[in-house]
C-alpha cells in the first residue's frame, strides 16, 4: 500500500528528551503502581529494574500508550499521549515488547513482523525489506518462514523483539525481553541493544542485573511506583563493591539501594 | 492493506471455515438431490435454503476469529499500534468475507456445472439468489466477529451458532401464519421447476443480509459507543424489513419464470413441445407424445401437436388452484403433465439422462382422450381412464402415477373398456368422443354413461 507521509512523520527529532514524566501516576486495576513518578529519558539504552510489583510493566504499559495514565504528564517523543490527534502519529515511532508476547499461532515470524510493521504504518514498499533485517538482527533468519507456534520460547521472545524494531522507532520499550534467551543468546541481544541505542531511546525492564550493567547507558530502579535511583551501571557495582546481597558487585548494588530506600521510607 | 488480507487469508480461520461451510453444504445440497436432480431454480433453491444450518456456523466462525486477540493475549500489542480500529479489523473481516463468498459462489459455480452436464436449463435467474445470500453470509461473519471481539469467551462461538439455529427454528413455529416466520431461514419449496424467487421474496432477503452486514460493520469496525449503537439499530431494521417485505403464504415467494417455461419443440412432426426446463427430456418425450397423438387420432377433430402444460402462476400446493370449470384450450393442440423424473431418485442417478418411462407418458396423455390437463376439475376417473385405456389398446393404463388407481377403480376401468369394445366400431369412436367433447367442456359428472349409454347410480 502507497500512502502519502506526513511532514509529522518525517520531521527530525527536536524533542530534549524522549520521556518525560511529572509526577505520574498510573493505576494497575484498583492499586496504584506507577505513584507520582518523574523520569526523563533521551537517547541510549536505559535498564529499568525493580522487584516484582515494583510497577515496571505498569509504566511500560502506560510508556506503550496501552493505559492511560491517572494523574501527572507524560509527553513521548514531544507529544503530549493524551492528545489524540497525535496519538497515531507517535505510535508508529514506538516499538514494544510487552511482558506477555501475544501473537497469532499460525502466522510465520514473516507474517507477523510484516503484519505488526502494517499496523506500525510503515510504508509499503519499506516493509519487506525492514521486516528481513529485523528478522536477521535478532537471528531468526532460518527460522523466518516458521510458524509461531512451532518456535521455541527464547526464539518467540526473539520474533518478538523483531516485530518492536522493525519499524526503527524513535522509542523502543522491552519488557523481559531476553526471559528465556540461552547465554549465548543473550549476549547477541545485548549487542544489539547497543545498536539500537545509537539512534533510539530504549528502555529495558528486567530483573537481569548483569544485563543492564553489560549493555545499558543508564540504570533506572524504581520500588512501589516511585524512582528509586537513577545512575550509570558503573555506580551501582561501586555501591556493591563491599555490601549488600548477590553473586556478583551489580547485584549486590541492587540490593543495597532497596534496602536502603526501604529502611528510609 | 492488500499484503494484511492476504495474510490474513492464509493465516486465519477464514480458509477453514469456508472449506467447513463448502462442505456442510455440499452434503445438504447432494442429500436433496431428489429435489433438484437438472433443476437451476430448484437447485438455487435448495442452496438458499442451506442458509439455515450456513449462516449461524458462519456467524460461530467470524465470533472464532473476533476473539483471537483476545484469546491469543495479542490485544495489548495491537493496542499499543497507531492504525485505527476499522483498519485494524478490515484485514480479518475482508478475509472472512471472501472466503465465504468464494465458498457460496463455488457451490452454485458446481452446480451449474453437474446441471449443465446433466442436460439441465440454466439461467440468470438462478445466480440472483445466491449473491443475495453471500450479503447474508458476510453480515453472519462481520457480526460474529464483532461479538467476538467484545465478548471473548470460548463458549461465544458455539452459543452463537446455537442461538441462531433455535431463533430459526423458533420463529418458524411461533411465527406460523405472521411475518416473524420470514426471519428462518429455511425455505418453503416452489411449486415447479419453472419458478424462481421473486422480488418481493429477494429483497425481502436482502434486507436482512444488508442489515446483518451494515451492523456487523458498525459493531466490529467503530471504536466508540455511537455506531454501536447504530449498528445494533440497522441490524433490527433489517429484521424488520426482512419481516415486512417478504410475502406470506405458500408460493407467494415465487414467480413463473418465463425463461424457463419458454417451450422447446422437437424437430420433426407432428409438433411435440416441452418447457425449457424440461428440454433435456425432450428425445425421450417426442416420440411418446407423438404415439399418444397418433392414438388421438382414431377421434375426429383430433390435436395434431402435443405441448407441456404451463403453469400460469406460481403453485399454492391446493389441488384446485389450476382446475376450475373454464377450460383452458389450444385449438389442435393437447396439453401433458410432465414429470420426466417423477421417480424415486438416489444420489446414484445423479448423471443419469433416462427419464420417465415412456409408455407411462404416452398413457397420461391418452388419458381421458387427451383432456386431463385442460383447465377443468378431473371429474369421474374411470371413464377418463376407460377412455384412454380404449384408445391404447390395453384394459388399464399405465399411467406414470402408479398408485392413481385403487382396486376397485382399476376393475371400473377394465369393465367400462370391455363393455366399449362390445359395441360397434363406429359408436365406439362416438361415445369415447362424446366423452372428450364433454370433459373439454368441463363436465364432470357422469361421464361413464357417455361409454356405457347408461346412467350411473
Amino acid at each position: 500500500m502507497v500512502r502519502a507521509v506526513s511532514a509529522d512523520e518525517v520531521a527530525p527529532s527536536t524533542e530534549a528528551w524522549q520521556v518525560e514524566a511529572i509526577g505520574l501516576r498510573v493505576k494497575a486495576g484498583s492499586r496504584l503502581a506507577v505513584d507520582g513518578l518523574d523520569l526523563t529519558l533521551g537517547p541510549g539504552v536505559h535498564g529499568l529494574l525493580g522487584p516484582n510489583g515494583a510497577g515496571k510493566t505498569t509504566l511500560m504499559r502506560a510508556l506503550s500508550t496501552v493505559i492511560k495514565p491517572k494523574d501527572g504528564r507524560l509527553r513521548l517523543l514531544g507529544r503530549d499521549i493524551t492528545d489524540r490527534r497525535s496519538l497515531r502519529a507517535l505510535r508508529s515511532r514506538l516499538g514494544y515488547l510487552p511482558q506477555h508476547f501475544g501473537f497469532y499461532p499460525r502466522f510465520t515470524v514473516r507474517d507477523y513482523v510484516e503484519y505488526m510493521a502494517w499496523l506500525r504504518e510503515m510504508p509499503a514498499t519499506a516493509v519487506p525489506a525492514a521486516t528481513q533485517r529485523a528478522i536477521d538482527r535478532v537471528g531468526l533468519t532460518d527460522r523466518a518462514d516458521s510458524r509461531l507456534k512451532s518456535l521455541s520460547g527464547g526464539m518467540l521472545r526473539r520474533a518478538g523483539i523483531a516485530q518492536a524494531i522493525v519499524n526503527e522507532p524513535d522509542l523502543l520499550l522491552l519488557d523481559e525481553p531476553t526471559a528465556g534467551l540461552d547465554p549465548e543468546q543473550r549476549v547477541e541481544f545485548r549487542e544489539l541493544l547497543r545498536d539500537l541505542g545509537d539512534a533510539s531511546c530504549v528502555l529495558v525492564s528486567t530483573h537481569l542485573v548483569e544485563d543492564v550493567v553489560a549493555a545499558c547507558s543508564n540504570v533506572i530502579l524504581v520500588d512501589q511506583g516511585r524512582l528509586v535511583f537513577r545512575g550509570l551501571p558503573g555506580d551501582l557495582v561501586r555501591l556493591g563493591a563491599k555490601d549488600g546481597i548477590g553473586d556478583s558487585a551489580a547485584e549486590r548494588g541492587y540490593s543495597v539501594l532497596l534496602r536502603d530506600h526501604r529502611s528510609g521510607s | 492493506m492488500i499484503h494484511a488480507i492476504r495474510t490474513e487469508l492464509r493465516r486465519s480461520n477464514a480458509i477453514a471455515l469456508a472449506v467447513l461451510l463448502f462442505v456442510i453444504g455440499a452434503l445438504m445440497i447432494a442429500a436433496m438431490a431428489q429435489t433438484w436432480h437438472r433443476q437451476w431454480l430448484l437447485f438455487s433453491y435448495v442452496q438458499a435454503s442451506g442458509l439455515f444450518f450456513l449462516a449461524p456456523l458462519a456467524l460461530a466462525g467470524g465470533a472464532m476469529l473476533g476473539r483471537r486477540e483476545a484469546r491469543t493475549r495479542a490485544d495489548e500489542l495491537m493496542g499499543s499500534t497507531g492504525r485505527p480500529r476499522w483498519q485494524k479489523v478490515t484485514p480479518p473481516a475482508a478475509a472472512l468475507a471472501v472466503a465465504v463468498t468464494v465458498m457460496h459462489l463455488l457451490t452454485l459455480g458446481i452446480g451449474a456445472a453437474v446441471i449443465g452436464a446433466t442436460g439441465g436449463f440454466l439461467s440468470a435467474g438462478g445466480i440472483l439468489p445466491a449473491l443475495v445470500d453471500v450479503t447474508v453470509l458476510i453480515g453472519a461473519v462481520w457480526v460474529g466477529l464483532a461479538a467476538g471481539r467484545a465478548w471473548s469467551s470460548p463458549l461465544l462461538p458455539p452459543a452463537l451458532a446455537a442461538l441462531a439455529l433455535v431463533a430459526q427454528v423458533g420463529v418458524e413455529f411461533t411465527g406460523q401464519g405472521s411475518g416473524l416466520g420470514n426471519l428462518t431461514l429455511m425455505l418453503q419449496p416452489p411449486g415447479s421447476a419453472w419458478e424462481s424467487f421473486n422480488a418481493e421474496a429477494l429483497l425481502g432477503r436482502l434486507a436482512l443480509g444488508a442489515g446483518l452486514l451494515l451492523g456487523g460493520l458498525l459493531l466490529g469496525f467503530s471504536a466508540s459507543w455511537l455506531p454501536r449503537v447504530a449498528g445494533v439499530a440497522v441490524l433490527a431494521t433489517g429484521m424488520v424489513l426482512t419481516v415486512v417485505i417478504t410475502p406470506l403464504g405458500m408460493g407467494a415467494r415465487y414467480q413463473v419464470n418465463t425463461a424457463a417455461q419458454r417451450l422447446v419443440c422437437a424437430d420433426g412432426t407432428p409438433q411435440v413441445c416441452v418447457t425449457a426446463v424440461h428440454a433435456y427430456a425432450l428425445p425421450a418425450v417426442a416420440p411418446a407424445a407423438r404415439r399418444a397423438l397418433a392414438m388421438l387420432a382414431k377421434l375426429p377433430g383430433a390435436p395434431t401437436r402435443a405441448v407441456e402444460w404451463r403453469a400460469d402462476a406460481p403453485a399454492t400446493f391446493h389441488s384446485a388452484q389450476f382446475r376450475g370449470r373454464t377450460p383452458k384450450l389450444e385449438p389442435g393442440t393437447v396439453t401433458f403433465r410432465l414429470e420426466p423424473d417423477h421417480r424415486m431418485l438416489s444420489t446414484g442417478d445423479l448423471f443419469s439422462l433416462e427419464s420417465a418411462a415412456p409408455t407411462g407418458l404416452t398413457a397420461d396423455i391418452v388419458n381421458g382422450a387427451g383432456t386431463t390437463m385442460n383447465g377443468c376439475q378431473l371429474g369421474d376417473t374411470a371413464a377418463l381412464g376407460a377412455a384412454g385405456a380404449w384408445l391404447m389398446g390395453v384394459d388399464v393404463l399405465p399411467l406414470t402415477d402408479q398408485f392413481a388407481y385403487d382396486e376397485t377403480v382399476r376393475a371400473d376401468i377394465a369393465a367400462t373398456v370391455q363393455a366399449l369394445r362390445e359395441l360397434p366400431e363406429q359408436e365406439q369412436v362416438r361415445r369415447v368422443t362424446a366423452l372428450r367433447d364433454a370433459a373439454n367442456a368441463c363436465r364432470t359428472s357422469d361421464l361413464r354413461s357417455i361409454l356405457t349409454g347408461e346412467p350411473t347410480v
